[in-house]
């Protein structure tokens, strides 16, 4: 007979471990979350209102920070023996006067889908094309200057050096040409916003009664953020890493070690976008055309509608949400309304995990399971965090050849405006009493969801705000989560991969 | 058409005496809209002058409208602009007129046009304030007083004295005139 003992070595078999692993139950660490309703439209919203409201919006917000700015800077600049003035409008400015002024920039971009040229050579798109880029090569694109005055062309060397996009808020300064464009000799922007400090919603905690006095010395609180699942009815590529991600995220993944150093300290999953795979349209098409018009019935094909990937997320989350709480976010190929910012999807599609949502009796206290709108503003862990699930930095990047995106990021925090292209190129809700993209005060996360690849940077503002800006990868091509540090803020990077 | 008979039975006395003649100056039983412009606007302002008299400070208790207009409390704005007199709003609109330079080309077309009026339509077209299209005179100058851009307060009192918060702009009518489907 042949003894353990022999074939121990050769590692088919293993004898039970000689010191018994302690039997503590694992517990998670507790998340204290605050969501805000920054981004939260009416139910009953009217569609009747003019979108130019929203550029009025913003410009008044933003204007009188952006000529505090370059008030300091160029108040005292005297070239060519001739003091920079201040004008009001745009359209003020004078040949050959050395002035600066403050407005919203308009990228006049021939590639751009423009509504106008639609209607005018007499062609109506049912379905809006997406475009790549908007960026001519031939310099066929214009930077312009607009404001309620009218609108004035500019030129020069320095713009070279700035991200411009419709829809921010500079101040130039330099003067009119012959050709009555506006020179640029330098140009302002807002910069970040006040920055609020940690636990400024919520009750501070006062160190000394709490009970994480005991585990000081434990690993601090995580947040994990993933985007871009991607749960297809069709496409099983990555179906083996969404499990490892759940028994990853449940705390049962790996040895009992890093379950109780690691996995249950993260306290708060953020799913940033695209849980659900972009609907295949090839499919009803291909085999039989004349089965197609037998199934259409009221106009609707109902045989290529799957209900399995919302099904498929339904059980993703409802695994995980007992011991995890999860904060939801829609992204563009969600069941979520298409426009900027998107609500929160409805709960009808989470027939198991809805339980976990908000109860009835309180239905403004965000549950275990917080579906919330897209972007996305909130408290957690007294920082200040605001993420997207992608779409208005991959509006941003279609405007610039090879775009650096966490270039892009910072861009938007020193333009004070999450989605400055909302409405010129992003789908956007005409707003008409206030705007939410503009950031009034400054985030300590920001993060972007549904990117092709992870980049995380922090950046300094001129009162000492620190961001951390985290793009998040998608998981359906990486595999990989990303984690950030609740005390800290650093991020780190999990690759899950089954070989 | 056959010519009406008369029937035989019908035309003895006590029949005839018996209905009455029809009168329509008592009631009217069929609901008729209600006529909100006139009753309500002397009602708005008797109230007005009660609500400033009766406390110092601004009163946001909400008028008791008797028809169905939707019950709206009176900003701390509202209240001081009700205030104005009409004569202060027409030196307002002089101050106006006379910080143009040029000469009144085309008056004849203002001539049919109160000062009211004239205030209301300078008022849509003065840019700073926002576009003018789309949103209702009185939404819009709470719009502009919120953001801080200190709107003018004689603006305002047009509005409320003359009741004329639910309109838009002149600007707006013209422009969405043809425009198919309903408004606001």
């Amino acid at each position: 007979m042949v003894k353990l003992e022999d074939i121990a070595g050769l590692g088919l078999l293993q004898a039970p471990p000689k010191t018994e692993p302690k039997k503590t139950d694992l517990e998670r660490v507790p998340s204290s979350y605050k969501s805000l309703d920054t981004f939260a439209l009416p139910k009953a919203r009217q569609y009747q209102q003019q979108f130019a409201d929203i550029y009025f919006l913003r410009l008044t917000k933003i204007k009188p920070a952006v000529e505090q700015i370059a008030h300091e800077a160029w108040d005292d600049t005297v070239l060519g023996g001739e003091n920079a003035k201040k004008v009001e409008r745009v359209l003020d400015v004078r040949q050959g006067e050395l002035c600066w002024v403050a407005g919203t920039v308009y990228m006049d971009m021939p590639l751009k889908p423009s509504i106008l040229e639609d209607v005018s050579k007499d062609r109506w798109i049912s379905a809006p094309t997406s475009v790549d880029h908007y960026y001519s090569e031939d310099g066929r694109d214009q930077v312009m200057l607009e404001d309620d005055s009218g609108r004035i062309r500019l030129v020069g060397e320095p713009l070279k050096n700035y991200f411009l996009v419709t829809g921010c808020i500079i101040a130039v300064m330099g003067t009119e040409n012959a050709n009555g464009e506006f020179e640029v000799l330098d140009l302002k922007f807002a910069d970040l916003p006040p920055q609020p400090p940690r636990w400024d919603l919520s009750d501070k905690k006062p160190k000394s009664e709490d009970v994480s006095m005991v585990d000081v010395s434990a690993p601090s609180k995580k947040i994990a953020i993933v985007s871009g699942l991607e749960f297809s009815g069709v496409s099983t590529a990555y179906s083996a890493e969404l499990k490892v991600l759940k028994e990853y995220l449940a705390a049962q993944a790996l040895d009992p070690e890093t379950q109780s150093n690691e996995q249950s300290k993260i306290s708060r999953l953020i799913i940033a976008g695209n849980s659900i795979a972009e609907a295949s349209s090839s499919d009803p098409h291909s085999n039989n055309p004349s089965t197609k018009t037998h199934t259409k019935k009221y106009g609707y094909d109902a045989s290529s509608y799957n209900p399995l990937p919302s099904q498929l997320l339904d059980s993703f989350l409802s695994e995980l949400l007992p011991s995890l709480p999860i904060t939801l976010l829609p992204g563009a190929n969600d069941p979520a309304n298409v426009s900027y910012p998107q609500q929160p999807i409805h709960s009808a599609m989470f027939p198991e995990s809805r339980y976990y949502g908000p109860t009835p009796a309180h239905p403004d206290e965000p549950g275990w399971l917080d579906a919330t709108t897209n972007p996305f503003e909130s408290e957690i862990e007294g920082w200040r965090v605001l993420g997207t699930s992608g779409q208005n930095l991959d509006d941003i990047c279609k405007y610039m050849e090879d775009p650096d995106r966490l270039g892009l990021m910072e861009a938007m925090c020193r333009w004070r405006c999450s989605a400055p292209t909302a409405p010129d190129t992003l789908w956007s809700y005409p707003f008409q009493d206030d705007e939410p993209f503009v950031m009034k005060e400054c985030p300590h996360l920001y993060f972007v969801g549904s990117q092709p690849k992870f980049g995380s940077k922090v950046i300094e503002g001129p009162d000492g705000q620190m961001v951390r800006l985290v793009l998040v990868p998608k998981f359906s091509e990486t595999k990989e989560v990303v984690l950030v540090d609740t005390e800290t803020l650093e991020v780190s990077l999990v690759k899950l991969s089954t070989e | 058409m056959p010519a009406p008979r008369r029937s035989t039975r019908a035309t003895t006395k006590a029949s005839s005496a018996s209905q009455s003649k029809l009168t329509f100056t008592n009631k009217i039983t069929k609901p008729l809209p209600s006529r909100p412009n006139q009753k309500d606007k002397q009602d708005k302002a008797v109230k007005l002058e009660d609500a400033i008299t009766r406390t110092a400070t601004p009163s946001p208790a909400p008028e008791p409208e008797p028809k169905k207009e939707e019950v709206r409390a009176l900003s701390p704005s509202e209240v001081k602009a009700a205030r104005v007199s009409q004569a202060a709003i027409n030196r307002y609109w002089k101050g106006i007129e006379e910080s143009r330079l040029a000469k009144e080309v085309h008056r004849k077309h203002g001539m049919g046009l109160g000062t009211g009026e004239k205030v209301l339509r300078y008022w849509d077209v003065s840019s700073q304030f926002g576009p003018c299209v789309g949103i209702t005179r009185l939404k819009r100058w709470q719009r502009a007083e919120r953001l801080g851009l200190n709107p003018p307060l004689e603006v305002l009192a047009v509005i409320v004295k003359e009741g004329r918060g639910e309109e838009r702009a002149h600007l707006d009518q013209l422009l969405s005139s043809t425009a198919v489907g309903e408004r606001e």
